[in-house]
């Protein structure tokens, strides 16, 4: 069974009178485990399709199961309770809120679990985040601020937030994209090393040789899918 | 999510900014202080007057020529009529006659001058019998009252304590003449120092017999009657009496109005209980600009945090848990800024009544309460609409918020 099944997603924006098809009849599966990227021009749709692949967002038609189960119609709060279990981003400026410790940020997703599991107790928490922490290489970095971390370490931040609450799926929209390239290759070998470990990595960007990582490459152009490629091992 | 997490949230927001937290919760600072000092001040008099008539002692009757057809009024009785005079043969007639009056004393006040040669001093003058000192319980320093066999139209008086030491300094007073409104006066006594009691000073004054004082204002009539119980006689019972002996001198005709300390006290409660609401009233629209203070920094917050909404949003915060947190943020800061509104004037009143004991208006316990559930209230209330706004935020729009 297919972790992700879409079939026929379209996305339509209204701006004034004017519509805009950001997504265009897209179908595709992705099995668990999978290293995927999407690739494509400025415009071409990647940031809506993640969106809606990460529950952000729902098609205007189409159907996407997730897990085996339709979630194309499901409520505001169960899209927040999905995402809280299954998903985790990575948001290409990082995302963490600036004054608030390293710590506390990566155990902002657990703190709302909290509200499904009533075993989320405190010392839970941030022992799970600081798990998280330790495992992006940032044990010694638990109290600082995001103002006081570079920016390949408030991106690995970011990473631990994303996986602390051990999702299937890890999103991430042009993780790179505000990094040198050293701290690039870094960030990308983590999600090399997360998807060993079983975890289903899409990435998203615009830079095929950020692509070349992932096992698997969708390229999208105008809405729709041009190529589906899967890398020679 | 429990509540301690959404506090501990709120706190970390009030952290992260400081200086907004703060300015929200002055405008609940200076409206829950407004609200419990004005409350406090009301209270304060009330307490004040109470206390400073039940000095006077309870069972004082004013009789003022006039009817009132307010019971116990303060209201201007009617004046003009030849009928409505009150007269020397009324305290006459009531003293004889009356088996429930301990004293009487008619009644003549007016502004005047007393001369001693070069000094002069503005004073008011009291015309009133011997019987004076027990219904307005004046002590005398030094001398004495007029005696019971005066003649009311004696030129002798008694002066103030402060008047006699502003016109005679260290020297003994008793025995020398001054002049009260240019009539030659002989000073038989001073009285002791007491100081202001409801407005009126009895230092400043000089007391001269009755007949004596209607010479000098040239007056045919009593300015009014006053006169005290016995002790162990109902009030009413000491009315009612006065009422038919003033009637009887009257052609029947009831052309006067007899007040007592009780009605007087319970008009002036009235009118104070009802000056400590308008003061409360007055204060409550600070609270309410307190509140609107709060929602305009609370929806600016909104718009700020909206990067941090979407964040919370993609992690899986649900709108229902962005509703709660802004509203605890609200509700918190109101709280807070109205506890520390409430200790600051609780404060503030403590400090005046150390230096003004006379004038308690220490915070009552019971504005504990309202303070703690009118700041909530304000939270509440003000902080609702800028936390639906923000729960009402669409999650990749918050992402994308620059
Ligand atoms: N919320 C929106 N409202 C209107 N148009 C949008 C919105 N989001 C995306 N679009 C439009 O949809 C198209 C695809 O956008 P996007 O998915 O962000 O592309 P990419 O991430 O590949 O650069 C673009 O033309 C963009 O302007
Ligand atoms: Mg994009």
């Amino acid at each position: 069974m297919a972790l992700i099944e879409i079939s026929k997603v379209t996305k339509t924006f209204t701006m004034g009178h004017e519509q805009i098809h950001a997504l265009h009849e897209v179908s595709f599966e992705i099995k668990e485990g999978e290293f995927l990227s999407i690739i494509g021009p400025s415009g071409s749709g990647k940031s809506t399709l993640m969106n809606i692949l990460g529950l952000l967002d729902s098609p205007t038609t189409g159907t996407f199961r997730l897990d085996g189960r339709d979630v194309s119609k499901l409520s505001d709060d169960e899209r927040a309770h999905q995402r809280n279990q299954k998903i985790g981003f990575v948001f290409q400026t990082f995302n963490l809120l600036p004054r608030v410790s390293a710590v506390r940020n990566v155990e902002m997703p657990l703190v709302y679990s909290a509200s499904y599991d009533r075993s989320f107790s405190k010392a839970k928490i941030r022992e799970m985040a600081v798990r998280a922490l330790t495992q992006v290489g940032l044990a010694d970095r638990i109290t600082h601020r995001p103002n006081e971390l570079s920016g390949g370490q408030r991106q690995r931040v970011a990473i631990a937030r994303a996986i602390v609450n051990q999702p299937k799926i890890l999103f991430a929209d042009e993780p790179t994209g505000n990094l040198d390239s050293r701290s690039g290759t870094e960030i990308l070998s983590l999600f090399k090393e997360l998807n060993t470990n079983g975890v289903t990595v899409i990435l998203v960007t615009h830079d095929p040789k950020i692509a070349s990582f992932a096992k698997r490459t969708i390229e999208l152009f105008d809405g729709k899918i041009s190529r589906d490629l899967y890398a020679a091992d | 999510m429990p509540l301690i997490e959404v506090l501990l949230l709120a706190l970390e927001s009030f952290r992260a900014n400081k200086m907004r937290a703060g300015l929200t919760m002055l405008g609940m600072i200076i409206g829950v202080g407004a609200v419990v000092l004005l409350v406090s001040i009301g209270n304060g008099a009330k307490n004040y007057i109470t206390h400073e008539f039940e000095g006077m002692g309870t069972n004082l009757l004013v009789v003022q020529p006039g009817r009132t057809d307010k019971k116990g009024g303060f209201g201007p009785p009617h004046m003009g009529s030849a009928k409505e005079k009150l007269t020397i043969g009324d305290v006459d007639a009531l003293e004889r006659q009356s088996f429930n009056l301990d004293a009487v004393t008619g009644i003549v006040f007016g502004a005047g001058t007393v001369k001693y040669e070069d000094r002069i001093v503005n004073i008011s003058v009291l015309g009133a019998n011997d019987r004076l000192t027990r219904i307005m319980n004046i002590t005398i320093g030094q001398g004495t009252f007029f005696s019971a066999d005066i003649e009311y139209g004696r030129r002798v008086a008694v002066l103030g304590f402060e008047v006699a030491r502003r016109l005679f300094g260290d020297a003994d007073p008793l025995g020398k003449l001054v002049k009260i409104n240019d009539s030659e006066h002989r000073v038989i006594g001073v009285t002791q120092k007491s100081g202001q009691s409801l407005g009126l000073n009895l230092d400043d004054m000089a007391f001269i017999p009755t007949l004596s004082a209607m010479r000098i204002f040239n007056e045919d009539k009593l300015f009014g009657i006053r006169a005290r119980a016995k002790a162990k006689v109902s009030v009413d019972d000491a009315v009612a009496e006065m009422t038919e002996i003033l009637k009887a001198r009257h052609h029947g005709e009831e052309d006067f109005s007899i007040v007592t300390q009780y009605s007087m006290l319970q008009t002036m409660n009235t009118i104070l209980g009802m000056l400590t609401f308008v003061l409360g009233g007055i204060a409550m629209i600070s609270m309410v600009v307190g509140g609107i203070g709060i929602m305009n920094i609370m929806l600016v917050s909104v718009t700020e945090r909206t990067r941090e909404i979407g964040i919370r949003r993609a992690v899986g915060a649900r709108r229902k848990d962005v509703l709660r947190q802004f509203i605890v943020e609200a509700i918190a800061l109101s709280l807070v800024g109205g506890m520390l509104g409430l200790l600051g004037s609780v404060f503030i009143t403590y400090v005046v009544y150390w230096f003004v004991p006379r004038f308690d208006m220490r915070a009552p316990l019971w504005v504990m309460l309202p303070a703690f559930l009118l700041s909530m209230g304000t939270g509440v209330i003000f902080g609702v609409w800028p936390a639906r706004k923000a729960a009402r935020i669409e999650t990749i729009d918050a992402l994308r918020y620059e």
